[in-house]
C-alpha cells in the first residue's frame, strides 16, 4: 500500500531557505545549483515562471511533478536510489507546480510553452507553477552523457522540492493500494505504451532502458514513486513526458472508480519495438497477460506518432481475439485544414477511439514579453517572441496519448 | 436585416424542364418559386433580396465558367447567407446546388447551405466542404426541408458554431480542435464499460470505411482462362463517344478489342482528369496492356482475351458509384465465362 500526501502549490519563489507554507513554495536557488552540478553542464539557470505570465517557453525537454518518500527508500528509484522495488510507504507530491528542463539537444524536437494565451490553453504545464531549469553544455560535451547528466540532475531537484513538503502540514492523503479488492464489478485494465527506441527516445524503467523488455506488470504506486521516468524528445505533444507518467489521468481515473463502477485490474507496461516482428509479440504478450488476469476490457495508450498508432492497432487486435474488450486514446493526423482521413491505418478491432486532437491543426499565438530558452525557433521565422502560427503538434503536452491535454477533434 | 440570396434551376423558377436546361446564369429581384416559402418562413428575421437562376445542364457542362458568373451576380447582392435547392433527388441540381454552396463559402466567404438528397452525387460536395443538409427525394418534401435549409442558414449567417451531430447537415470531412467537455480518461473507461456492457457507444474518430475484399482464388490453369481487361485510367476511344465525365465519373463503358493487337495512339485517348495524360495518350498501352496480353494469347499463356476492356475514370468517383460499376462488369464476366480480369490503376 501507497500513501500518497499530496500538497498544494499556489505559488513559487526564490528565497533564502526551502519551505512550503499556506500553498506558498519558497526555493532556496543555491541548493538547486549544487545539486545541477555536473562536469558537462557548463551552467544552470534558474527561473520561476507562474501560470498567466506572457512568457513562452522553448526548447522544453522534460517536465516532472517534484515528490519525495516520507521514510526509507528513494523515488525515481535506479535513479537517486536503489533499484528496488517501489509503490509502497508514504510519498509526498508537489500538486499545483512542476520542475521544467529546458536545453539545446540536437534530435530533441521542438517544444514550446506559452504561459498565457490561447497557448496556455493548450499545454498542460502551463497550468503550473513552474521552476525552470535551463541548461547549457560545456563546449565539445557528448550529447548522450550531457542528456544523462541533465535528466539526473532534474530529479536529483524534483525529489529535493519533494523534501521541502515532508515538514509541511499534512496534505491530502490518497492511499494507492497495490491490487483492487472489488468483487463483482467489470475488470478493466490498463496496457501502457511506452516508447524506448534508442537514445533521446528512450524510456526508463528503474533505471534501465524498456527497449528490450517484455510487457510486464506495474503498480499505479511504482508510477506514483516515478518508477517510469521520460528519456524521450520527439513529439513534444505526444510523447509522455515524466510528468505525464507521474501524473498518468488514465490511471487516476481507473484509481478512482476502483470499487465503484469497475475492479482496476492492473496496468500492463507495453514497449513499442522499432520491427514489426516485436510490435507483434509485444501486443500478443500484453494481450496474453490481460486475458491471464481476467480482464475483461482494457484502456490502451500509445507514444509517439506513426509507427505508434500500429503498437495501438496491434494491441487492440490482438486483445479483442481474446475476448478483452478495448478502448484506445488516439491522436488524429487530420491534416492542417482537418480535411485527410484522421488514421494512418486502421484495424477492424480498433473500433473505439477516443480523440486527443489533430496533431496539425495550426494555432496562432500572439507575441509575448519574454521568453525562455533561447532566441531562436526551428520551426518558425520570425522574432521568437513575435506572434506565430505553428501546428498543435509543438505544443508541449497538447496532444497528450495519456491525456494529460484537453483536446479532442470533432467533426465540423 | 439578414440577406438572403436564393440559388435554384429553371424548373423551379418557373421557366420551363428540359428544353430550357440550357439556361445561362441570371437574377432575379426577390424570391421565386421555393423562394416565396422561404420569405414567409423568415417571419422578418431576413429577406430574400434575389434569386439567382441557371439552367441544370448549362452548370453541369461548364460548372467553372457557370461558377465564375454567379460569383460575379452574387458581388453586386451583398449577401449575407447563400440558400441554394432543394435539389432532391435530381442529379445535375443537386450537383449545381452543392458547387454554388461550395463556391459561394470557400471562395466568396459567404455563409452558404444547399438541401439535396443523401444518395444525390451533388451531396458530395459535403466532403468538399460545403453545409448540405440533407432532404427527401422528391418536391413532396418541400415543406419538410425548407426549414432546415433555413435553420443552417440562420445559424451560419449569426457565427454561430454547428456541427453535424447537433444540427443535421451530412459531415463535411473536416476535423477541429475544440476543448473537451470530459477528460479523454474518463470518456475512455466510459466507452470501456459501455462495450463491455454491451451498450451503444460511438468512437470518436470515425473509422475509415477501407472495403476489405478477400482475393478470390487463384486460376489453377491461367492456359485456359479468359482474361479481360479492366481500368480506371480514362481509356476510350477518341472523342469520347459515352462522354465518360473527366472526374466524378456517372458511368463506365466497354469497347470492343475484337481484333486488335494494340491501342493506337490518336484513336484511343484518356479522359482522366487526374493525371497528365500526355504519356499516357502517346502509347495508351500503358494504360491498359493490350499489346502484352495479346502475345501472351499468341503464346499459349492465356487462352484468350475477352472481346471487350471496361473503361471509366476513378478520379473523385465516389466508391459507392464505383460499386456499382464493378456489381455491372463482374456480373457480364460472369455470363460471359470470363475467369480472371487484369484492373490498371492510374
Amino acid at each position: 500500500m501507497l500513501t500518497v500526501h499530496e500538497h498544494l502549490v499556489k505559488n513559487v519563489h526564490l528565497g533564502a531557505e526551502n519551505s512550503l507554507r499556506d500553498g506558498l513554495l519558497t526555493i532556496a536557488p543555491e541548493e538547486i545549483r549544487a545539486l545541477a552540478t555536473h562536469p558537462l553542464i557548463r551552467s544552470v539557470e534558474l527561473h520561476i515562471v507562474r501560470p498567466g505570465e506572457s512568457i513562452r517557453i522553448i526548447r522544453v525537454l522534460d517536465a516532472i511533478q517534484p515528490r519525495a518518500k516520507g521514510g526509507d527508500g528513494a523515488v525515481f528509484p535506479g535513479f537517486l536510489g536503489p533499484a528496488r522495488v517501489a509503490g509502497a510507504g508514504d510519498t509526498h507530491i508537489l500538486s499545483g507546480c512542476a520542475l521544467l528542463t529546458v536545453s539545446p539537444l540536437p534530435r530533441a524536437q521542438e517544444a514550446l510553452i506559452d504561459m498565457a494565451g490561447p497557448g496556455a490553453n493548450l499545454s498542460p504545464l502551463a497550468r503550473e507553477n513552474l521552476l525552470i531549469l535551463e541548461f547549457t553544455p560545456v563546449e565539445g560535451a557528448p550529447w548522450g552523457e550531457y542528456e544523462a547528466a541533465l535528466r539526473l540532475a532534474a530529479l536529483r531537484v524534483a525529489a529535493h522540492l519533494g523534501g521541502i513538503a515532508r515538514s509541511a502540514p499534512p496534505g491530502r492523503r490518497l492511499r494507492v493500494p497495490p491490487a483492487s479488492s472489488a468483487i463483482g464489478l467489470p475488470r478493466v485494465g490498463y496496457i501502457y505504451n511506452i516508447q524506448a527506441q534508442g537514445s533521446f527516445k528512450d524510456t526508463f524503467v528503474y533505471g534501465r532502458s524498456a527497449r528490450d523488455i517484455l510487457p510486464t506488470l506495474i503498480t499505479a504506486g511504482e508510477l506514483l514513486d516515478g518508477a517510469v521516468v521520460s528519456g524521450n524528445y520527439g513529439h513534444p505533444s505526444l510523447k509522455n513526458s515524466t510528468y505525464a507518467h507521474l501524473t498518468n489521468p488514465v490511471v487516476k481515473e481507473l484509481l478512482s472508480r476502483d470499487g465503484d463502477d469497475l475492479a482496476f485490474a492492473g496496468i500492463i507496461l507495453k514497449p513499442e519495438p522499432v520491427t514489426l516482428e516485436g510490435k507483434e509479440l509485444v501486443a500478443e504478450y500484453a494481450a496474453k497477460l490481460a486475458s491471464q488476469l481476467n480482464w475483461q476490457g482494457a484502456i490502451v495508450t500509445k507514444e509517439g506518432g506513426g509507427n505508434a498508432d500500429t503498437d495501438l492497432f496491434l494491441a487492440a487486435e490482438k486483445c479483442e481475439r481474446r475476448g478483452v474488450r478495448t478502448v484506445l486514446l488516439m491522436a488524429e493526423l487530420a491534416g492542417p485544414d482537418g480535411r485527410t482521413p484522421p488514421l494512418l491505418g486502421s484495424q477492424p478491432e480498433a473500433d473505439s477511439l477516443v480523440s486527443v486532437g489533430n496533431y496539425e491543426e495550426p494555432v496562432s499565438l500572439p507575441s509575448v514579453e519574454r521568453v525562455i530558452g533561447g532566441d531562436s525557433l526551428r520551426l518558425a521565422d520570425g522574432p521568437v517572441a513575435g506572434p506565430l502560427t505553428i501546428p498543435t503538434a509543438p505544443i508541449f503536452g497538447a496532444l497528450s496519448p495519456v491525456g494529460i491535454g484537453s483536446l479532442r477533434a470533432r467533426a465540423q | 436585416m439578414l440577406r438572403i440570396v436564393h440559388y435554384i434551376n429553371q424548373f423551379f423558377a418557373g421557366l420551363g424542364g428540359e428544353e430550357k436546361a440550357d439556361l445561362k446564369p441570371d437574377v432575379r429581384s426577390g424570391p421565386v418559386g421555393p423562394g416565396r416559402l422561404l420569405q414567409s418562413l423568415l417571419q422578418g428575421k431576413g429577406e430574400v433580396v434575389a434569386t439567382l437562376i441557371c439552367g441544370d445542364t448549362y452548370f453541369a457542362e461548364q460548372p467553372e465558367e457557370s461558377c465564375r458568373r454567379l460569383a460575379d451576380l452574387l458581388f453586386t447582392l451583398k449577401a449575407d447567407l447563400i440558400l441554394a435547392g432543394p435539389a432532391f433527388a435530381s442529379g445535375r441540381y443537386g450537383f449545381a446546388c452543392g458547387e454554388v454552396a461550395r463556391m459561394a463559402l470557400q471562395e466568396l466567404k459567404i455563409p452558404a447551405v444547399a438541401a439535396i438528397h443523401h444518395e444525390n452525387p451533388g451531396a458530395q460536395a459535403a466532403t468538399a466542404g460545403a453545409y448540405i443538409v440533407p432532404c427527401g427525394s422528391s418536391a413532396a418534401s418541400m415543406k419538410e426541408a425548407l426549414p432546415s435549409l433555413l435553420a443552417l442558414g440562420i445559424k451560419l449567417a449569426g457565427g454561430s458554431a454547428v456541427s453535424p451531430d447537433v444540427d443535421g447537415y451530412l459531415p463535411r470531412g473536416i476535423r477541429k480542435n475544440v476543448t473537451a467537455e470530459l477528460p479523454a480518461a474518463v470518456r475512455a473507461v466510459n466507452m470501456l464499460l459501455a462495450k463491455i456492457a454491451g451498450h451503444p457507444f460511438t468512437s470518436e474518430i470515425p473509422l475509415p470505411q477501407f472495403d476489405r475484399v478477400p482475393p478470390a482464388p487463384p486460376i489453377p490453369h491461367s492456359r485456359e482462362a479468359t482474361i479481360a481487361l479492366v481500368t480506371e485510367s480514362g481509356l476510350v476511344p477518341a472523342g469520347n463517344p459515352d462522354r465518360i465525365e473527366s472526374s466524378r465519373a456517372s458511368h463506365f463503358a466497354r469497347y470492343s478489342i475484337d481484333g486488335l493487337q494494340a491501342f493506337t495512339p490518336g484513336k484511343f485517348e484518356s479522359v482522366h482528369g487526374g493525371y497528365s495524360t500526355d504519356l499516357a495518350n502517346a502509347d495508351p498501352n500503358r494504360l491498359v496492356p493490350l499489346d502484352v496480353a495479346r502475345r501472351l494469347e499468341k503464346a499459349g499463356r492465356i487462352a484468350r482475351l475477352y472481346d471487350y476492356y471496361f473503361t471509366t475514370v476513378g478520379n473523385g468517383t465516389s466508391v459507392q458509384k464505383a460499386q456499382a460499376f464493378a456489381r455491372e462488369i463482374a456480373s457480364e464476366m460472369r455470363r460471359s465465362g470470363v475467369q480472371a480480369a487484369i484492373l490498371t490503376a492510374t
